[in-house]
């Protein structure tokens, strides 16, 4: 497997200091105006940033753009679906991250920098700041496959917060201290937090017992909420009957083509990507490179190759299954084409496919591959011959045939 | 101060057993009911005991209905056994484990239901007594007949050569091809990441017995034979049987009597 595939802008592992497709990145950026400023009043969305290099020492700071007003947008994919790609990359350019360095464990320490971001970390609405950085922020985009965009940043000096509005909901997970982190992000996202909202308060160590409270690098706590949250709806999912029907669900966007089919039987899930040759991850070669994991009915206890995006894509057919009050055998397909210009983080593939489940299912007796080959681009042999699902549905027997 | 002397009063009925049990079972080995559970939740996560006058049995398919498993427990397995009527037991398979994980070596365990209850006590009786009270499940008691097969083969071999055959059938790929030709059980596994082919034969006292009617072979998934090894801690001994492109049984038999038996349905040879 190529090393892009794998490392997706997260690793190095093509040994450059910078990678290519973060440079692709920020030729994008040249025109937008640089910020040059040491000192700004600002609205952050709100907005915090925890790294994960050098864990368990990690860079944390807020994200505040210089602009006064309503920037919650900024921080918040739920509402990008629309957007375009340049909305987006000027949305993050703006944020400016100040950066401190903590030990992940400094929340159990009740330090009064922590309080505050752990403060704006709770918020309904954008939080007025003054920010008084060290250096001149590096006017730099940073990329990757699982988080969103992260725009310029530079050591902090200090900061100011004027009054905060947090959320009541976020604020009394804060404050209980018996209840364990799962429990909060779950209870949460049940009474209507933003998936959003929940992760930034969990990357900044907001919730759990108050013995495991520590900060969470973004990137992880993104995958850790989408990963709690389906794994709570599937154990629901499992008590409801199968869908009777194969259901097939597509959608097209920004030069993905997404595609999930719906097989009665018992809950399981393959999530796959197929990188057409010329696409950021598949750059040099000529084949179409499929990768995907798979969990049975049981779940899975090793970590999917794929990440971020096998949860998120759980998440959002969970979502749809709990809303159905069905289970199904669940194998969604992403196709990505070359003309996708950049990673934009698994939000991407989280809001696609929760738009998708909200358009009119195709729906069949049988296991229609004419249909599926008329909708795709890769050869449906191809994803047979990677795919376990499809495997199991068109050459496994059931017992129940031999009665 | 009238609550706690009533219920000490019910609580001494029950001490005097005075209260009445519709079923109790003791086992002498409190280890094989955590072997025959964990063999059981490795397919299904609830089901329904049907506890008789003439032992305990268990009937059940996993979710997506390719494999399934048979438990017989005859009276004469336990150490003590009272039982009237049929009585459904539906438990949870989840559960039921993390309780028998706490059982300890030279435990006997004594399982109860009583009349009124909706629980099955699980006691661990040692070196002093520990009682777990399960809630019981109202499951629909759906009655499952076993495939009718006619199998064209019946093998008698140790569970470690299956077991060591399946090992390392894992290695390249994701299903066995099971073949049976003169006396001689082949073991075949090829994918992308190579190829094994093992042979069981009788000269090395691995394979104790074959009888077939006919060359036969098919193929069964590893990740249902992988779990149905679990009970391999029941039995030395098991018996296979298939036949071409039919479902394959696997009988464990247990040293102090009962038997599980498992069914995998086959997969069809792709082009």
């Amino acid at each position: 497997m190529k090393a892009c595939l794998i490392c997706r802008g997260g690793r190095n592992l093509c040994g450059r200091i910078v990678c290519p497709i973060e440079l692709k990145a920020n030729s994008l950026i040249k025109n937008f105006k640089i910020i040059n400023k040491k000192e700004f009043h600002g609205s952050s969305p709100p907005s915090i940033f925890v790294g994960r290099m050098g864990y368990p020492k990690v860079h944390i700071g807020p994200m505040v753009p210089p602009i006064i007003g309503d920037t919650s947008i900024m921080d918040m994919p739920e509402l990008w679906i629309n957007e375009s790609l340049e909305k987006i990359l000027e949305y993050r350019y703006s944020l400016i991250r100040g950066m401190m360095e903590f030990h992940v464990d400094c929340v159990k320490r009740g330090d009064k920098i922590i309080t505050t971001l752990q403060e704006i970390s709770l918020g309904k609405m954008p939080v007025d700041m003054e920010v008084k950085l060290i250096k001149e922020p590096i006017p730099f985009i940073k990329i990757d496959d699982y988080s969103q965009p992260f725009g310029p940043s530079a050591p902090l000096k200090s900061f100011d917060v004027f009054s905060v509005k947090v959320d009541y909901r976020l604020e009394k997970a804060y404050y209980d201290w018996d209840l364990r982190a799962s429990e909060a992000v779950f209870e949460l996202y049940r009474s209507g937090v933003p998936i959003s909202s929940i992760q930034k308060a969990l990357s900044m160590g907001s919730f759990g017992l108050l013995k495991d409270r520590k900060l969470v690098p973004t990137r992880w706590s993104i995958t850790a909420v989408d990963s709690i949250i389906s794994k709570r709806l599937i154990e629901d999912i499992k008590g409801y009957n199968s869908v009777d029907k194969y259901m097939v669900f597509s959608r097209l966007y920004m030069h993905n083509n997404f595609m999930a089919i719906l097989m009665p039987g018992s809950w399981c899930y393959e999530w796959m990507e197929g990188w057409f040759p010329g696409t950021y991850w598949n750059r040099d070669s000529h084949e179409v490179a499929i990768m995907g994991d798979y969990e049975d009915y049981w779940g899975r206890s090793s970590y999917p190759n794929i990440g971020g995006c096998y949860f998120a894509a759980r998440l959002a057919v969970a979502e749809y299954l709990k809303r159905i009050k069905r289970q199904a055998k669940v194998l969604i397909i992403r196709e990505i084409y070359p003309e996708f210009p950049l990673p934009l983080g698994v939000w991407f593939v989280r809001e696609n496919i929760r738009a998708m489940f909200n358009s009119k299912p195709i729906i069949f007796d049988e296991l229609n591959l004419n249909y599926l080959r008329n909708i795709m681009r890769i050869s449906i042999e191809s994803w047979i011959m990677n795919s376990k699902i499809l495997k199991d549905e068109l050459f496994q027997r059931r017992i129940s045939e031999f009665h | 101060m009238e609550r706690i002397r009533i219920d000490k009063y019910i609580h001494s009925l029950i001490k005097k057993e005075l209260v009445s049990f519709m079923f109790r079972a003791i086992l002498s080995d409190g280890k094989i009911w955590r072997d025959i559970i964990e063999s059981i939740s490795i397919l299904v996560d609830e089901g329904v005991f049907i506890a008789g006058p003439n032992g305990i049995r268990l009937r059940a398919m996993d979710p997506s209905r390719v494999a399934m498993v048979d438990l017989e427990l005859p009276a004469s397995a336990f150490e003590s056994y009272d039982c009237k009527d049929e009585i459904p037991i539906g438990v949870n398979f989840d559960d039921m484990k993390s309780i028998m994980k706490r059982v300890k070596t030279d435990e006997k365990l004594s399982l109860e239901k009583s009349e009124s209850e909706a629980r099955l006590k699980i006691k661990f009786l040692g070196k002093f007594t520990r009682t777990f009270s399960l809630p019981l499940l109202d499951i629909g008691k759906e009655e499952l007949s076993v495939p009718k097969i006619t199998f064209s083969t019946n093998i008698k071999l140790l569970v470690s050569a299956l077991e060591d055959a399946i090992k390392d059938a894992e290695v390249v790929s994701d299903f066995i091809k099971i073949i049976v030709e003169r006396d001689l059980l082949k073991i075949i596994a090829s994918g992308d990441r190579g190829e094994v082919e093992i042979e069981i034969t009788k000269d090395s006292g691995e394979l104790l017995s074959i009888e077939f009617s006919e060359p036969s072979h098919a193929l069964y998934s590893l990740a249902y034979l992988k779990k149905m090894m679990v009970a391999t801690d029941l039995s030395d001994v098991c018996t296979l049987m298939f036949s071409t492109d039919m479902p394959l049984r696997l009988d464990f038999n247990m040293a102090t009597g009962g038997k599980i038996t498992y069914y995998l349905a086959p997969r069809m040879e792709a082009e």
